[in-house]
């Protein structure tokens, strides 16, 4: 029997949950750890994977077609690549502050193992608008991850949340602030606790399925 | 094949698409981001460098070449004057590239700091964005400004490539050297202008006298300023304090009081003295304070940072009484000024004049030759030395080693006759030379003929004599006038006389001079210091004693330091007074502290000088300062009977070697060492002893006392391990058999009982009595009855037992030879 063909929307809305890259797939762990010490610069992160991974995934699924097999892999590199080195080029010209605030995970975007996953495991085998489909979708799901943990860790480790730039809105005081949340070793332990909730959630989904089924 | 040809197309391809795609890129937003760069160093450039904010310098691009990690250089220029100028530097930080720019004046101070670009993490180099983490260089010379960055915490690499670049940028700076070197008044000038907040201010060299005067003063700079906010005299002093390198700031206004005090620079301890010395508040005490306040030092706040304190309390001394010298009239001596000029007119003799021994008066002494009988007879019965002594001779001369003597004789001869001088030790001529070469052939005309003596080490009691010398062409009678010999020892600058020509010396003489003698001397309450005048013959002119007594007692006893003087003959020379912490005495009008006042005869001078030691000074009362007076002259007094009584005891008496060999066997030369410590009753003289092959072996002490029936002299040996090797009674006449003992007091067996004795534990063993003027009691050598005023040791005489632990004690209580 034949294999089901994903319809766009489920191509798309894959990424948000069910494979969700940070939290299901555990994709992209560098930037999930490093960038997400405030929401700014995981935005900006989430953006900036969202640009390589759609781009990217259209690109190889133009040419998969006259990718010879033994040598896909280097040319999906270099087309990531290239992507990489022109987003930063765009940020440092229009981005400035990001591009600073980000440092060297913008260019450790290269080897983002989300974004040479989704090549191999879809845009290679798929269509260009299915392809871009599924890195938007993925790249949405990767910035909703990335961003919930910075929100917790920015919340609850500063007590306040930065919308932009030096707009700030204080909402924990000093004392009740968990600084140990700011702290590389906070990011873990958040991203340790959601990790822990979405699969719970995620059982408890199957759960209920089993019952039903 | 196909299929490699196609992998080779498609990833040529690829590349080449790739590589179109990010050049397309990089053309549109390299001019953006080279623009952005450009508008950043321009903002940074205001930024780093505030001064130009308000002015009508400019920014411009520095043209030459420069080198890494500087990669840019922006320049400020005020006309053609270059005033500042604001390097960007890059490098690679512990994984990114690490752009900031900072500006330096043309002091060569960091005027600013900046990152530019900082892509390293943020979590851990994130402060390096931070302006107060580049507080402390702010200021600081740029060749100082990397060591005074403490780096940021968790980018310990990035902080230490960060040091390495500005110090590369201080190094290129400094190389560079872009600035003319900016005169200090501008420098000063500006500096002013700031701590004062008036622009309008204008400094000032000193005239030149004045100058001359700060430069005695030791005060590194002093300005006359002037503007709006008034008339000021500023002072910049540097100095040493418990560190080097402490500069301040006082600045005095028209009314002669401080405006501004300010410590611009300290080196002491950050947590001690330089934290008391540069805390701002605690120099308010000095606002609007007149400058004897600063001369008396009478300051809160620094009470444990001594030597801050002291150093400090010295330049304030010095900037205060240099301004009132110089602007208010009043003039302060300071010690410095006071001591010598005291010596001076206390001294006898003309200090620092030459002294003149005369052998032949003006008439002069004829040496003449003749066969007649008179006169001088020189007999020409030895060819082959062409020279012959006379009897004008004069013995008893002391030269110094390392020093230069000139012997200048005025003389005359006749008969184509030369005359020759020699210095003679007794065994050899160390010096032997005609006095003048021109009278080879011809008559010595009466002259100053002058020779030069400049011995290696130290000979004394050399005899200097003349001889009358013959020509080589005329062997026949002949004379000469010797009219006048001096010898002076040559300090200073002087030139060296040509022995060739024996030209005449013009030099600076100093020979009569004032020499610490304190160590020598038997101590006494009243007496710090003692200093002879000695002339170049070594003979005491005269003595000046540093004595103190009481003042009143006011929270404590205060001091009365004074100077007197005492000539040769035992007359007081004059007394000065030189200083008292007595608050009654110090403004009266007796006191003073201004050696000029004693150029004019008056100054206690009827009821102290010239007076005999021996007389009971008694000074004119003055209401008030009875208690200072009558203490004055119980001081006086007592240095007075002092000089008679305990100074001549300096003078060491020279034991015969025999009596020294006795004392200590195998003992062949001595060499005394008692003036190298402070004198003792009963010691009267201390010997380092050798053997024959030059060997240190030894001490020997010299000591006497006074007996029942004589004074007792006798030599006392200590061996190098602390053992007494022998008790050498040389003199003294004692009843002993008289007072029924066997043997006389010299073959007794108690002189036998001190052979033998350990030194530390004879001292250890021995009780002196509570009254010093008695004798103890020692449990190692028994006083014997019958003789007890000459043996002592009793607790009740002092005799031969007690003087010798007083020579013991003090060969432990000073570690003669080490002993401990």
């Amino acid at each position: 029997m034949a294999r089901r063909q994903k319809t766009l929307r489920e191509v798309f809305t894959a990424g948000f949950f069910e494979q969700n890259p940070t939290f299901v797939q555990f994709l992209g762990m560098c930037p999930t750890l490093a960038v997400t010490g405030s929401v700014e610069s995981a935005l900006g992160m989430g953006a900036g994977v969202a640009f390589v991974l759609v781009l990217s995934n259209l690109f190889i699924s133009l040419i998969r077609n006259f990718v010879p097999n033994e040598v896909r892999i280097p040319i999906y590199i270099v087309v990531i690549a290239s992507l990489v080195t022109i987003l930063e080029m765009l940020m440092n010209a229009y981005l400035p502050d990001l591009a600073a605030q980000l440092g060297t995970f913008l260019s450790l975007i290269v080897v983002n193992c989300l974004i040479l996953g989704r090549a191999e495991a879809f845009a290679s085998k798929n269509g260009p608008v299915k392809s871009m489909a599924d890195g938007l979708g993925m790249a949405i799901g990767f910035t909703g991850g990335i961003v919930l943990i910075a929100f917790f860790r920015e919340l609850l480790g500063s007590g306040s949340i930065t919308v932009w730039g030096d707009l700030a809105v204080q909402l924990i005081p000093e004392t009740y602030q968990i600084s140990i949340l700011v702290a590389p070793a906070g990011a873990f332990l958040v991203f340790g606790i959601l990790v822990a909730q979405v699969n719970k959630l995620k059982f408890k989904k199957e759960e209920q399925q089993e019952e039903v089924a | 094949m196909k299929k490699g040809i196609g992998i080779v197309f498609m990833l040529t391809l690829v590349v080449v698409v790739a590589s179109l795609g990010v050049f397309f890129v990089e053309d549109i937003t390299t001019p953006i981001i080279e623009d952005r760069q450009i508008k950043e160093v321009q903002e940074a450039v205001s930024e780093v460098f505030p001064e130009i904010v308000g002015t009508t310098w400019t920014v411009e691009d520095y043209t030459g070449e420069l080198s890494l990690p500087i990669t840019g250089a922006k320049t400020i220029v005020d006309g053609e004057t270059l005033q500042g100028i604001v390097y960007t530097v890059s490098f690679q930080g512990f994984a990114n590239t690490f752009t900031y720019v900072v500006g330096v004046n043309r002091a060569g101070e960091v005027t600013g700091y900046k990152t530019l670009k900082n892509n390293e993490t943020a979590s851990s180099a994130g402060d390096f964005n931070e302006s107060e983490t580049f507080a402390a260089i702010n200021g600081a010379l740029l060749s100082a400004a990397g060591s005074s960055f403490d780096g940021v915490s968790g980018a310990t690499y990035t902080s230490d490539y960060w040091r390495t670049s500005l110090d590369q940028v201080a190094e290129w700076h400094s190389d560079a050297e872009l600035f003319d070197e900016i005169p200090q008044i501008d420098v000063d000038q500006a500096l002013i202008r700031s701590k004062l907040a008036d622009e309008t201010l204008v400094l000032t060299e000193l005239s030149a006298a004045n100058i001359e005067k700060l430069d005695s003063s030791s005060i590194d700079y002093a300005y006359e300023a002037t503007g709006d906010s008034g008339d000021y005299v500023v002072y910049i002093e540097e100095y040493s304090a418990y560190e080097a390198g402490t500069k301040v700031l006082l600045v005095v206004n028209d009314d002669h009081e401080t405006v501004l005090f300010e410590v611009l620079a300290s080196s002491d301890t950050p947590d001690w003295g330089g934290k008391l010395l540069t805390e701002t508040d605690r120099w308010t005490q000095l606002e609007d304070q007149s400058l004897n306040f600063l001369i008396n030092g009478a300051f809160d706040g620094l009470g444990g940072a001594t030597t801050t304190y002291s150093t400090w309390q010295d330049a304030m001394y010095r900037i205060s009484a240099f301004h009132q010298e110089v602007y208010q009239g009043i003039i302060t001596y300071s010690m410095d000024t006071l001591v010598p000029e005291y010596q001076s007119q206390l001294s006898p003799v003309t200090l620092g004049g030459m002294t003149t021994w005369t052998i032949a008066s003006d008439a002069g002494i004829d040496l003449t030759t003749g066969n007649d009988g008179s006169g001088l007879k020189v007999s020409w019965d030895n060819p082959g030395v062409n020279y012959e002594s006379i009897t004008i001779e004069q013995g008893g001369f002391n030269f110094e080693a390392g020093k230069l003597y000139s012997i200048n004789v005025v003389a005359h001869s006749e008969n184509e006759k030369d005359i020759w001088v020699s210095l003679n030790d007794g065994t050899e001529d160390l010096v032997l030379t005609k006095l003048a070469l021109e009278a080879l052939n011809e008559d010595l005309s009466e002259n100053t003929y002058s020779i030069s003596y400049n011995p290696s080490e130290d000979v004394n009691n050399i005899t200097l004599s003349f001889g009358l010398g013959k020509t080589v062409a005329k062997e026949e009678d002949g004379n000469a006038t010797i009219v006048e010999v001096t010898i002076v020892e040559l300090v200073g600058e002087y030139n060296v006389p040509d022995q060739a020509t024996n030209q005449v010396i013009n030099s600076k003489l100093e020979t009569t001079r004032v020499i610490e003698v304190t160590n020598q001397k038997y101590k006494n309450i009243n007496i710090s210091n003692v200093f002879d005048i000695v002339n170049d013959k070594g003979e005491v002119e005269g003595t000046i004693y540093y004595g103190y007594t009481f003042g009143t007692y006011i929270d404590g006893p205060t001091m009365i330091n004074f100077m007197l003087g005492i000539d040769k003959d035992g007359n007081y020379t004059g007394f000065r007074f030189l200083g008292t912490t007595d608050p009654h005495l110090n403004p009266s009008e007796i006191y003073t502290a201004d050696y000029e006042k004693f150029l004019s005869p008056g100054y206690f001078a009827e009821e102290i000088e010239g007076l005999a030691i021996t007389s009971v000074i008694d000074l004119a009362n003055y209401d008030g300062l009875e208690l200072q007076l009558a203490n004055i002259e119980g001081a006086i007094n007592e240095i007075g009977r002092y000089h008679v009584e305990d100074y001549t005891k300096r003078f060491l008496e020279n034991i015969d070697t025999d009596e020294l060999k006795l004392a200590l066997s195998g003992s062949n030369s001595f060499v005394s060492i008692y003036n190298d410590f402070d004198a003792v009753d009963h010691i009267v003289n201390v010997y380092e002893a050798y053997d024959a092959t030059n060997t240190l072996v030894g001490y020997v002490y010299a000591g006497e006392y006074e007996g029942n029936n004589s004074d007792i002299l006798f030599t006392l040996g200590v061996n190098l391990t602390g053992v007494v090797t022998n008790l050498n009674v040389y003199s003294g006449s004692e009843s002993w058999t008289g007072a029924g003992k066997s043997t006389n007091f010299l073959d007794s067996d108690l002189l036998d009982a001190f052979d033998g004795l350990d030194v530390t534990l004879f001292v250890s063993n021995y009780t002196p009595a509570a009254n010093p003027t008695k004798g103890g009691v020692s449990t190692d050598v028994d006083a014997i009855s019958g003789v007890s005023t000459t043996t002592g040791g009793d607790g009740v005489h002092f005799g031969l037992i007690d003087s010798v632990y007083t020579l013991l004690n003090f060969h432990e209580e000073n570690s003669v030879g080490g002993a401990e």
